[in-house]
């Protein structure tokens, strides 16, 4: 009898505790989905906010267009000239800088590349993973009437991420006209995680830059 | 009694499990509760940076406002706002002049747990303003006009036509169509007027009504309900003697600062630039038929606070018209009707730059053609006239010598070099 009634208990205990468990990873997940998330948003929209400091005048340098800051912008692709510390030096020195953002699968990616305007671009090398697994990464450009800049599709070299040396192609993004006219940025970064037994979890994070330097 | 020791060994087991089950749960609970104070500390530092943030950027507007009153503040040393502090350095650099222009490092605090949660904002800022966005712009308020209508504040004779390009990627000539009709808006903010076979490949903005029938308006067209502030103008300026150069003759001034009484360039005679050049002109400007001011290097700012008068086929500036700036009499008082400075040029002036004349009357020749950009009190051009906006001049200053506001790409966040 005793031993029935320990039985129950222990059941009883086990499922508290797989309920328990199941809700810990849970929780852990998200915050962790939601952390490496806000990470990247963070550095992202830090960047982006100050796009157009170009300490090395490199957009002054260049002689291709496009010659704004914003160098290429699809609805899912951001480069832009701002500057990062060059921490070889002493002390640490401001470069400008060519910073894309980009998905790539579920892969939220970030490249940098010195930059002084010496070519139309230039091409990154090294992406650097941000935050993964991110199932989407939407760019809303808007001018400063707040009217929307929708891109389109033609047929360019300029290119998001850029390519140096490619060939024409076409894509749906903004045209030269359109990228001097960027003055906010929307952007939605849907982050999701799952592991085994448990549902996925998505993250929504969305963010406005008003872009000071344009 | 037979069973007192079967009954004792099962109540010592039930004190054993349920004090095991309370150590699972207490370390489960204590996890949960660690877990959760790591969020919430993570929360509130991110709160506490965007705070930060916002506080920096407030030193910084402030600090302008400051500016605007004394112009001789060196620092605002740290105010308390909204939970956090913010201090603002304040470093004299050249600009509009030698004193001018102010270096603004703004720093943002805010405490957290173990520490400061700090942004250090920089920024340069000046006695600017940008009103280079519009290819003509009549800047008085609306007028009312009895007799001659084209008295009246923005008017386009017969046949004229504004579009756009940008001389960074290349000059008019080499502008493609497509680019060039991207652009290139007009406005007033009293009436517009473009007479027939006008067309304007940018917007049209009225304060009062826009009369374009027989015209073609390919942007978007607002009347009575717009309106756009212009700044004034006050340079300190003073000079003794006259600029002349005889017919067919040439004058150079390198680079420098100038003041004259007046210029009068005579026919077929040409004013030439070599670099930087500022000039001041306290009286009247005048230049001959086919007489033209030249543009090397730059830039080149000339201020005239007297009456402007050009002859036909006259030529100011050269491609791509981003070096030259001509800023007539801007301080005058919108209400002011009697008085007021005229800008006058005959047929056929080319001008490749940008002019500005907030307090000036601007009337143009026929056949008339702009490379740039033209703000005036009124502004009315001949027959014909060909007006191409020049996007290149939209990050252009103007030296307003009044109220200060942050110089275009000069904003930017200061990151920690440890």
């Amino acid at each position: 009898m005793s031993a029935a009634l320990l039985s129950l208990v222990m059941a009883g205990m086990y499922a508290l505790y797989t309920t328990m468990q199941s809700t810990m990873s849970r929780g852990e997940m998200k915050s962790d989905l939601q952390q490496s998330a806000r990470v990247a948003l963070d550095q992202l929209t830090r960047e982006l906010r100050m796009a157009g400091y170009d300490p090395q005048n490199a957009l002054q340098n260049v002689a291709l267009q496009p010659r704004t800051a914003i160098r290429a912008a699809t609805s899912g692709c951001l480069s832009f000239v701002t500057y990062t510390l060059n921490r070889s030096t002493t002390p640490a020195t401001e470069v400008s800088s060519q910073i894309t953002y980009d998905l790539s699968g579920t892969t939220l990616r970030r490249r940098e590349q010195d930059w002084d305007g010496s070519s139309a671009f230039r091409e990154g090398s090294g992406a650097q993973s941000l935050a993964e697994p991110v199932t989407s990464l939407t760019f809303t450009y808007y001018d400063a009437n707040n009217a929307v800049l929708t891109p389109y599709s033609f047929t360019s070299t300029q290119q998001c991420p850029p390519t140096v040396g490619a060939a024409a192609q076409t894509m749906v993004q903004l045209d030269f006209a359109q990228l001097t006219q960027i003055r906010r940025v929307s952007i939605t970064l849907v982050a999701r995680d799952s592991r085994p037994g448990i549902f996925p979890e998505f993250f929504t994070l969305t963010s406005d830059v008003l872009l000071r330097n344009q | 009694m037979c069973c007192s020791g079967i009954n004792s060994r099962p109540r010592g087991a039930a004190l054993i499990i349920a004090m095991l089950v309370m150590a699972v749960l207490l370390m489960a609970g204590t996890a949960f509760l660690t877990i959760s104070s790591t969020e919430s500390q993570i929360a509130l530092n991110e709160r506490a940076n965007a705070q930060a943030l916002l506080l920096a950027e407030a030193g910084i507007h402030q600090a302008m406002a400051r500016l605007n009153g004394d112009s001789s503040i060196t620092s605002i040393p740290s105010t308390p706002l909204g939970g956090g502090t913010y201090s603002v350095a304040i470093v004299t650099v050249a600009g509009c002049s030698a004193t001018s222009a102010r270096d603004l490092t703004s720093t943002g605090s805010v405490s957290v747990q173990g520490g400061q949660a700090q942004v250090v904002l920089r920024a340069r800022v000046d006695q600017v303003a940008y009103p280079y966005k519009w290819a003509l712009f009549a800047a008085v308020p609306n007028l009312v006009v009895t007799g001659d209508r084209r008295e009246k504040e923005l008017w386009l004779d017969k046949g004229g036509q504004v579009d756009s390009f940008d001389s960074t990627f290349a000059t008019y000539e080499d502008t493609s169509d497509s680019v060039r009709h991207q652009g290139g808006s007009i406005g007033a903010n009293g009436d517009v007027t473009v007479k027939i076979g006008g067309v304007i490949w940018g917007n049209v903005s009225a304060g009062d009504a826009v009369h374009a029938d027989w015209a073609t308006v390919h942007g978007t067209t607002t009347q009575r309900a717009f309106s756009q502030s212009f700044p004034s103008v006050s340079p300190s300026m003073s000079a003794t003697g006259s600029l002349r150069v005889d017919d067919n003759r040439t004058r150079t001034l390198s680079e420098g600062t100038y003041a004259y009484t007046s210029i009068d360039v005579g026919n077929n005679g040409t004013l030439a630039t070599r670099g930087a050049v500022t000039i001041y002109v306290t009286g009247n400007v005048e230049f001959g038929n086919n007489s033209a001011l030249t543009v090397s290097g730059g830039p080149v700012t000339i201020y005239v606070n007297g009456d402007v008068s050009l002859g036909n086929s006259v030529t100011w500036g050269s491609d791509p018209g981003t070096q030259l700036q001509i800023i007539t009499r801007s301080n005058l008082p919108d209400s002011q009707t009697d008085d007021i400075p005229e800008f006058e040029a005959g047929n056929d002036w080319t001008f490749y730059g940008r002019l500005y004349g907030k307090s000036t009357d601007i009337k143009l020749g026929n056949n008339a053609r702009i490379y740039g950009s033209i703000i005036g009190r009124t502004v009315k051009l001949g027959n014909n006239g060909r007006v191409h906006y020049n996007q290149a001049l939209s990050n252009k200053v103007l030296c307003t010598f009044g109220t200060y506001n942050l110089l275009r790409r000069s904003w930017r966040e200061v990151y920690p070099t440890s």
